[in-house]
């Protein structure tokens, strides 16, 4: 059982036995769905024709004013379009890409990494890298935290969640690269303060340090420990003095070094794939648009899931359907079947949300005035500031949606809250 | 093929609310025992009475008010086996009956039920009980009887002064430090035994059950007050003992007052509930009619909980509301 401390959890790790096996490729798919969405989230027009031939990283769609694009992860004849009901982008329609055929990768010339921060953050936006730690565009995020004062930047491996071991799989097959791109994205925020977190025990922890000695600091790797969410270690013990912490993913990193070096734009991600009904967990490296049906089937099912959780099990979406693409910021994928929930009750007041918040938020308090209507007394509790880590409801024994409530009084301060009372709108 | 969905997080610790509870009945049990081995099997049957009645008006609350019952989260079980277990000895058996009558139909189900209530149950029920029958509840048997006190409806027995009514009239105390911790003294069936109370509480504390936060300043609270004010000559030290071990103070702190639902759940909220716990606590021994008063604190220091959690959290986030509100 996870053991609840002041300001986070630690939860118990079921990594095994996916974090101990080789990354292995999903056999080509008979068809991919594309998302005709960019990166930062806009929706494209499809620029290529039906029955075209595409090659992998041609343009298939644009935005309106040709700034963002979407790329094709595979090449293949683009059979025509599709909708979704997608549980991040909601109703979208995806490029369908049939007859997908395996094409040796062409040697490709490293080119000149010599960049200022602005080619940095374009390349970043161009290629429409996402941060799989948070959905975010990689170039907006970084641009909102460029020259802050005193700025640390960590490229976060440590799989903070009980799963997903998918950022120590890219650390463990191309670490040097993952450090280059993190000193590309030190480049674009103008910060020299960068570090690489991983979650390993002492001895793993100097091994890797000394096993990458010749290309990379042993400074640069920081260790997150084993409190769940990993931000608390970051911000407020090991970089207190920062005013500013960024976080990004290492998936993330190795795209943008990809994409700088060899003009790249991202076109797999690794998913870890786990759960008690899969057969046999392990990471996979997966072509974006690839059907979570597909990539269970390759993995196999040892029983019929009652759930199937795109994410990790702190923050992971449960779908309904399979038939939905893979997209960029995901990097775990459940299939569960036993899913302990504690039999709903009213709030108890033992306090264990309040405890366990990393924000140092009030999740009860947040619950009550929303469920009692109190809207305007609702600001002064900062629900704005939480980042749904989830642990608050891990905690609850009362069996509550402690997280669900607080993220819906954040997402709707903007509709309800600030509009409350003035008539105009409602 | 269709799959369930449900909020995240998917992994949820397999703690429950009815674990607590019965960590509470564990940590409650040893104390009743404790008194039988004094008087016999009747306290074992005055808290059962409690108990069962308790589960019994809750059931019958939840059918009147069509709810699905909620006895098995436990809470109705703790709060009568709290209201038997602060009943004298002596008491008749319909005595901790009243008290979780009250307890449930007065102030737990009005209010909503499991979770929603306000205000202790077992507080209350114990105030009600307290109020209208002082007669039975302060009448004491003498633990050196030796006799088991017999099981019938109602026991015709000489009470005996107990430390909390010697502090209320002043003077030397009776009683010395070995027989106050080892519960050689008359009182309620589970107040006296100060060193299973002792044992309880670091069973409640290892299990999570209880907060160190309440009790601890609660009691210091009322060390400091005990030993500014003493009220029997001996000393400071004697006078801190006397007032700690005496009554139902000890269980106060450790059962009434870490009740989760009516007590704050942020930690200065709950060292300020445990402050001022402890001084009502004092005043009404001070200036209260009655020998014990620790349940009537307990009722108005549940009416200060949530503005006490509320601003204790608002005392530490003051900039960052400020600098929020100003962006």
């Amino acid at each position: 059982m996870s053991k609840l401390t002041n300001s986070g959890i630690f939860i118990p790790s079921l990594k095994q036995p996916a974090a101990s096996r080789p990354v292995t490729d999903i056999p080509t798919p008979e068809r991919i769905l594309v998302p005709l969405v960019s990166g930062d989230g806009t929706f494209c027009r499809l620029t290529a024709r039906i029955d075209d031939t595409i090659n992998k990283g041609g343009i298939i769609a644009s935005s309106d004013d040709n700034s963002m694009h979407v790329y094709s992860p595979v090449s293949g004849v683009l059979a025509g379009r599709q909708a979704v009901l997608h549980p991040i982008y909601g109703n979208v329609a995806c490029a369908v890409i049939e007859n997908i055929r395996e094409k040796g990768e062409d040697e490709k010339k490293e080119s000149d990494i010599n960049l200022s921060g602005d080619e940095v953050l374009e390349i970043a936006r161009e290629k429409g890298i996402v941060d799989e730690l948070d959905g975010q565009l990689l170039a907006e995020k970084l641009a909102a935290c460029r020259n802050s004062e005193n700025l640390i930047l960590i490229a976060d491996g440590s799989d903070s969640e009980p799963y997903s071991s998918s950022s120590w799989a890219v650390i463990n097959e191309s670490c040097p690269e993952v450090y280059r791109g993190l000193k590309l994205a030190g480049i674009a925020v103008n910060t020299n303060n960068i570090y690489l977190g991983v979650r390993l025990g002492k001895k793993a922890f100097s091994s890797l340090q000394h096993k990458y000695m010749q290309e990379i600091e042993p400074s640069v790797f920081i260790n997150a420990g084993k409190k769940y969410p990993v931000n608390y270690k970051f911000e407020k013990d090991l970089f207190k003095s920062h005013p500013t912490v960024c976080r990004i993913g290492v998936q993330a990193c190795l795209a943008l070094y990809r994409a700088a070096a060899f003009g790249e734009a991202p076109s797999s991600c690794i998913v870890t794939v786990a759960g008690d009904c899969v057969a046999n967990p392990q990471n996979v490296r997966v072509p974006f648009g690839t059907l979570v049906e597909d990539l269970l089937r390759f993995c196999g099912l040892a029983q019929n899931p009652e759930y199937v959780i795109i994410g990790d099990a702190m923050t992971g979406i449960a779908i309904q359907n399979t038939e939905i693409p893979v997209v960029p910021g995901i990097s775990c994928l459940l299939a569960i079947k036993n899913r302990v929930q504690p039999p709903a009750h009213a709030c108890i007041g033992c306090g264990r949300c309040a405890r366990a918040c990393h924000a140092g938020l009030l999740p009860y308090e947040i619950m009550r005035r929303l469920d009692n209507m109190q809207y305007e007394r609702l600001d002064y509790l900062l629900p704005e500031e939480c980042d749904g880590c989830g642990a608050c409801s891990h905690v609850c024994p009362a069996g509550l949606d402690v997280t669900y409530k607080v993220l819906e009084a954040r997402d709707a301060q903007g509709n309800i809250f600030v509009k409350w009372g003035t008539g105009d709108e409602l | 093929m269709s799959y369930k969905t449900a909020h995240a997080p998917h992994l949820r610790r397999s703690d429950r609310f009815s674990f607590m509870c019965a960590d509470v009945l564990i940590a409650l049990a040893p104390l009743s025992i404790f008194s039988a081995v004094y008087y016999g099997f009747r306290p074992v049957l005055l808290v059962l009475a409690g108990l069962v009645s308790a589960v019994l008006f809750e059931t019958i609350g939840c059918l009147l008010m069509r709810r699905k019952p909620t006895v098995t989260d436990g809470s109705a079980a703790v709060t009568g086996a709290i209201i038997g277990s602060l009943v004298s000895p002596l008491s008749p058996y319909w005595l901790p009956v009243a008290g979780s009558a009250f307890a449930i139909f007065s102030v737990k189900m009005p209010m909503g039920g499991s979770g929603r209530n306000v205000f202790n149950p077992a507080a209350a029920g114990l105030s009600a009980i307290t109020l209208c029958f002082p007669g039975f509840f302060f009448k004491y048997p003498d633990p050196g009887i030796g006799l088991p006190l017999p099981l019938s409806k109602t026991v015709n027995m000489a009470s005996v002064p107990s430390p909390a009514s010697q502090l209320a009239s002043g003077g030397q105390t009776l009683y010395s430090p070995t027989m106050l911790l080892l519960g050689e003294i008359p009182g309620p069936i589970g107040g006296t035994a100060i060193t299973i109370l002792i044992a309880s509480a670091l069973f409640l504390l290892v299990r999570r059950a209880i907060s160190p936060l309440i009790t601890l300043p609660y009691l210091a609270t009322c060390a400091v007050l005990a030993s500014i004010f003493p009220r029997v000559t001996g000393g400071t030290a004697g006078s801190v003992m006397v007032e700690l071990c005496a009554g139902y103070l000890l269980f106060c702190g450790i059962f009434l007052l870490n009740d989760p639902v009516t007590a704050p759940r942020h930690w200065l909220g709950r060292i300020a509930y445990g402050v001022l716990a402890g001084v009502l606590v004092m005043l009404t021994r001070y200036f209260g009619r009655f020998e014990e008063g620790a349940c009537f604190a307990v009722l108005l220091v549940n009416a200060f909980a949530t503005t006490l959690d509320r601003f204790g959290w608002y005392a530490l986030n003051l900039r960052r509301i400020r600098n929020r509100r100003r962006s």
